[in-house]
């Protein structure tokens, strides 16, 4: 706790190994009253390994955990006082929807009456009144889901863990029920760690976004910053889509600093802070910013001239390949602008500064990893 | 959740299992196996071994046993597979019933089915006497307190296994194979021949093992329905057990059995898996 | 498939069943002969023979001794046996592999080999012709059966299910009772009639550790029988084939008898 403000889940220096494989390394995160997080990342990047830490689950081998300021580390989940959803649902299959939401109530010994009425109150909430006799095989796989968020909500629980409660649902039920989700947030309030690989559910849902990998964490940002400005490698590739450029750094007479292809192509850089003449890097582009236009441009941008490969018509949008001195380059653009055809010559340009630059690493034999 | 209380968790809930493994199996295999090894004058020796190896009267015990265990094996192979067929092939209601029918007499008590075949099988038993009311023997025919008895009374206490080992195997056969072979114009037996015996052989294994492994070490159906003059392995062990009271040689023999069945179960799985099995049906 | 009609493969399949049940179809029919020897098919009908049974002490007494046995013996296997089969399904720990193969061992070893090894520690140990070593022996062969239906019930278990209860604020033991144990009721229950099944019938372990005063039914049928038969055997026999039915009914109402064998081919999700 060094700062002044107390968070509603606070990690500090987490860390987990399994037979020593570090499945999780340092983390530190903090999230704030009323907040939506998500935590997003491929399969083994550490992300449930660290939703079950915060339930209690899994102990950590090292750093701590705090539940509004209260140190939790090696208190059973039971008197965690958290709500969870899980992916496969988990339901009690041997008791009814109202049976099923009234468990936690029970637990914490509420009496009858109020059950009864809170049961009622969170299954309104999740649209399923009148269902409240059914077993859940007799529900669909929604409707099986809003109950176990509704079994989760019901208990005021201080924070709301989901782990990947979408993932086991048809893509039009998913798109549903994340609207569901995002709509009981707004409604309740309740500060929510949520765990996805899909980063499409991540960017829609979250106030910020943990992006995870190897058990780190790569960036930490709201779903603007870690689309528009990915920081790392990592998250160029793994959200979105991005253009991969491989060359050496080289430094003209007027100190302008190009990346060179080994097919020729040259790409200006916006700083030198961190690259020296001769050192070999990936340029990372986002599709969406590299803009195309039939005839080059003035000014000091990045340009390529090129044909175009192949076009892929997605609705609002269109994806151009354009090949230029043995590259490809994905382009995306509104349809609102100019079309072109296959085989057209076209330029394409991005603002330098929407660029990230990586070194690549050297192995010890002193070939490049990719 | 902390590890230490998984770990306990995990003690506690094992703890009486393991318990009553390692006192009441364990332990006294382990002692038994000693005994095996005393001589009569109190020391450790291999006497009660050589004692059976060094008379040929031990030697046709031994034999007659693993012929009566291989006839037995075969004979419930014959006779279940068309059983276990006949439910691979139907479905629904009727195989639920064959599988009741199949197990159920199985699990009532051997000494009762003894005793109905016993009555089956009997000088004035269900079949000499249907048989000589048809005026077709004189005479009532021997079949009960011989080898014959013996293994009719195995074979009904050990079918249901060489049963289920086989319908196990032939559940997994995919139904398109059959239909595959006759658009390639194989008709029915050669469908069974070429498709679904073959594919059937872990089955076969399987049971054949389990049945001769069963049949040898059992003495209750010897005792019943061979009488004193069917002499296996496992009623000379339980002579000298119980009624010699020569616990090194007792405990010698039933561990010469139970190295029998290894050996045996060795070589014919041995011989059943071609390099071809192994590539089929191997992990 | 549709319904078997007339087929060579059936008839063969249900003759070789009629052998298998044959001896059921001598011995009950015979058991009500008003004759005075054991005869089929039997003369006229009467319940004479099982009046008999009466005067026979030892009958009765065996028949109480087996049936107090076989029940001790289910419930004291049926808490054992799950609670190993819920450590071996929910945990992984190392040498699980080898714990599992050595908990279902008892089964693999003839019982021939069992009994003569238990005879001899129990008379070592005094506990030899009594209710107590009999007890842990019918434990011994029976516990890996109620193991095996447990771990087969707990099979495709979602422990995530445990998980949601325990955040719920339920305590561990809370929810063993509330959740995991109504779960797995049916194969707990099975298992647990299958280990009285197993002890009630059980002769080639019970003969080496019976004596003349605790003795079971199965053991008094097996002497009788090798020096008569009678029409009031028949009656004994009878009512042991009822007792043993009655659990076999419960288990295929509960659970499956082809689970019980590895026969599914859909395992239900619990």
């Amino acid at each position: 706790m060094t700062g002044s403000r107390v968070y509603d889940v606070e990690l500090t220096g987490i860390t987990k190994r399994y037979h020593e494989k570090i499945v999780v390394e340092d983390f530190n995160l903090g999230v704030q009253r009323g907040e939506f997080v998500s935590l997003l990342g491929p399969s083994g990047c550490g992300k449930t390994t660290t939703l079950n830490m915060i339930a209690g689950f899994i102990d950590p081998d090292g750093g701590s955990i705090s539940l509004k300021g209260r140190v939790i580390n090696g208190i059973p989940p039971h008197k965690r006082g958290l709500g969870m959803v899980f992916q496969t649902y988990s339901l009690f299959p041997h008791m009814s929807v109202r049976e099923n939401v009234a468990y936690g109530l029970k637990t914490h010994r509420v009496p009858k009456a109020e059950i009864i009425e809170r049961v009622d109150r969170v299954l309104a909430l999740v649209r399923l009144e009148g269902y409240g006799d059914r077993i859940p095989k007799h529900l669909s796989g929604g409707q099986r889901q809003r109950v176990a968020i509704a079994r989760a909500l019901v208990t005021d629980p201080q924070i709301l863990l989901l782990d990947e409660p979408l993932s086991n649902l048809d893509a039009k039920l998913r798109e549903e029920l994340r609207e569901e989700l995002k709509r009981l947030h707004n409604e309740t309030g309740i500060t929510t760690v949520f765990v996805t690989h899909d980063q499409e559910e991540a960017l829609s849902l979250s106030d910020r976004i943990v992006v995870m990998n190897l058990g780190a964490i790569e960036q930490i940002g709201t779903p603007k910053e870690i689309y528009g400005s990915p920081r790392t490698e990592f998250v160029h590739t793994f959200i979105g889509r991005s253009n991969r450029f491989s060359g050496t750094v080289t430094v003209a007479r007027n100190q302008q600093v190009h990346v060179t292809t080994a097919g020729g192509l040259g790409i200006e850089l916006a700083s030198v802070a961190d690259v020296i003449g001769g050192d070999e890097v990936n340029v990372y582009v986002r599709p969406e910013a590299v803009t195309i236009s039939a005839a080059p441009l003035d000014g000091h941008l990045t340009q390529i001239d090129g044909r175009i490969q192949a076009m892929t018509f997605l609705g609002a949008i269109t994806e151009y390949t354009v090949a230029s001195h043995g590259e490809k380059i994905l382009v995306r653009v509104q349809n609102e602008s100019d079309r072109f055809q296959l085989d057209d010559p076209v330029t394409c340009w991005w603002d330098p500064r929407d660029a990230l630059v990586v070194p690549r690493k050297v192995a010890a034999d002193g070939t490049l990893a990719a | 959740m902390t590890i230490f209380s998984r770990r306990a968790a995990i003690a506690v809930l094992l703890a009486p299992a393991l318990v009553l493994l390692l006192g009441v199996f364990i332990l006294p295999m382990f002692s038994m196996f000693v005994t095996s090894l005393t001589s009569p004058e109190g020391g450790l020796g291999l006497d009660s071994y050589a004692r059976f190896f060094t008379d040929g009267y031990y030697w046709g015990v031994l034999g007659k046993t693993a012929t009566i265990g291989a006839i037995t094996a075969v004979a419930t192979l014959v006779l279940g597979y068309p059983v276990a067929l006949f439910m691979a092939r139907s479905d629904g209601w009727v195989r639920g019933v064959i599988t009741f029918v199949v197990i159920v007499p199985h699990l009532v008590s051997v000494v009762i089915r003894n005793f109905g075949w016993l009555m089956v099988l009997g000088d004035n038993g269900v079949i000499n006497s249907a048989l000589m009311s048809l005026g077709w023997i004189q005479r009532p025919l021997q079949l009960l307190y011989n080898e014959f008895g013996t293994i009719v009374g195995f074979v009904d206490s050990f079918i249901a296994y060489m049963i289920l080992a086989l319908a196990a195997s032939l559940y997994n056969e995919d139904p398109n194979l059959a239909r595959a072979g006759s658009i390639l114009g194989a008709g029915r037996l050669r469908r069974f021949l070429t498709i679904t015996l073959p594919l059937s052989l872990p089955g076969i294994l399987s049971g054949l093992v389990l049945v001769f492994s069963l049949v040898i070490s059992s003495f209750i159906t010897p005792i019943l329905l061979g009488g004193p003059r069917v002499t296996v392995m496992a009623t000379l062990t339980y002579q000298q057990i119980l009624i010699t009271l020569d616990w090194p040689f007792g405990t010698a023999i039933s561990f010469i059995l139970l190295a029998t069945t290894l050996l045996v179960v060795t070589v014919v799985t041995r011989a059943f898996e071609t390099k071809r099995y192994k590539e089929v049906f191997g992990a | 498939m549709t319904r078997p009609k007339f087929s060579w493969l059936g008839l063969v399949a249900v003759c070789v069943l009629i052998g298998t049940v044959l001896p059921f179809l001598v011995i009950i029919p015979s058991s009500f002969t008003s004759g005075a020897y054991l005869t089929f098919p039997p003369q006229g009908f009467s319940l004479e023979w099982y009046a008999r049974i009466l005067d026979r002490p030892e009958f009765v007494h065996a028949f109480g001794f087996s049936l107090q046995l076989a029940s001790v013996t289910a419930v004291l296997a049926t808490i054992i046996g799950t609670l190993a089969a819920i450590a071996m399904s929910k945990y992984s720990f190392p040498g699980k592999a080898a714990v599992n193969g050595a908990l279902l061992s008892p089964l693999v070893l003839p019982a021939l080999i069992l009994g003569i090894a238990l005879l001899m520690l129990f008379s070592r140990i005094g506990i030899a012709g009594t209710f107590i070593g009999l007890l842990l022996a019918h434990l011994l062969i029976t516990v890996p059966f109620v193991i095996r239906l447990v771990l087969t019930g707990l099979s495709g278990f979602d422990y995530n299910i445990e998980k949601a209860a325990s955040i719920l604020g339920a305590s561990p033991l809370r929810v063993f009772w509330t959740v995991t144990i109504p779960l797995i009721k049916p194969a707990i229950f099975s298992g647990g009639i299958f280990a009285f099944l197993v002890s009630f019938d059980n002769v080639t372990i019970s003969l080496f550790l019976v004596s003349n005063k605790q003795t079971t039914l199965p053991i008094v049928i097996f002497n009788y029988i090798q020096d008569s038969l009678d029409p009031m055997i028949a009656a004994v026999s009878t009512i042991v084939i009822v007792v043993s039915l009655v659990p076999i009914v419960l288990i295929e109402r509960f659970y499956g008898l082809s689970k019980l064998f590895g026969l599914s081919e859909r395992s239900e999700t619990p």
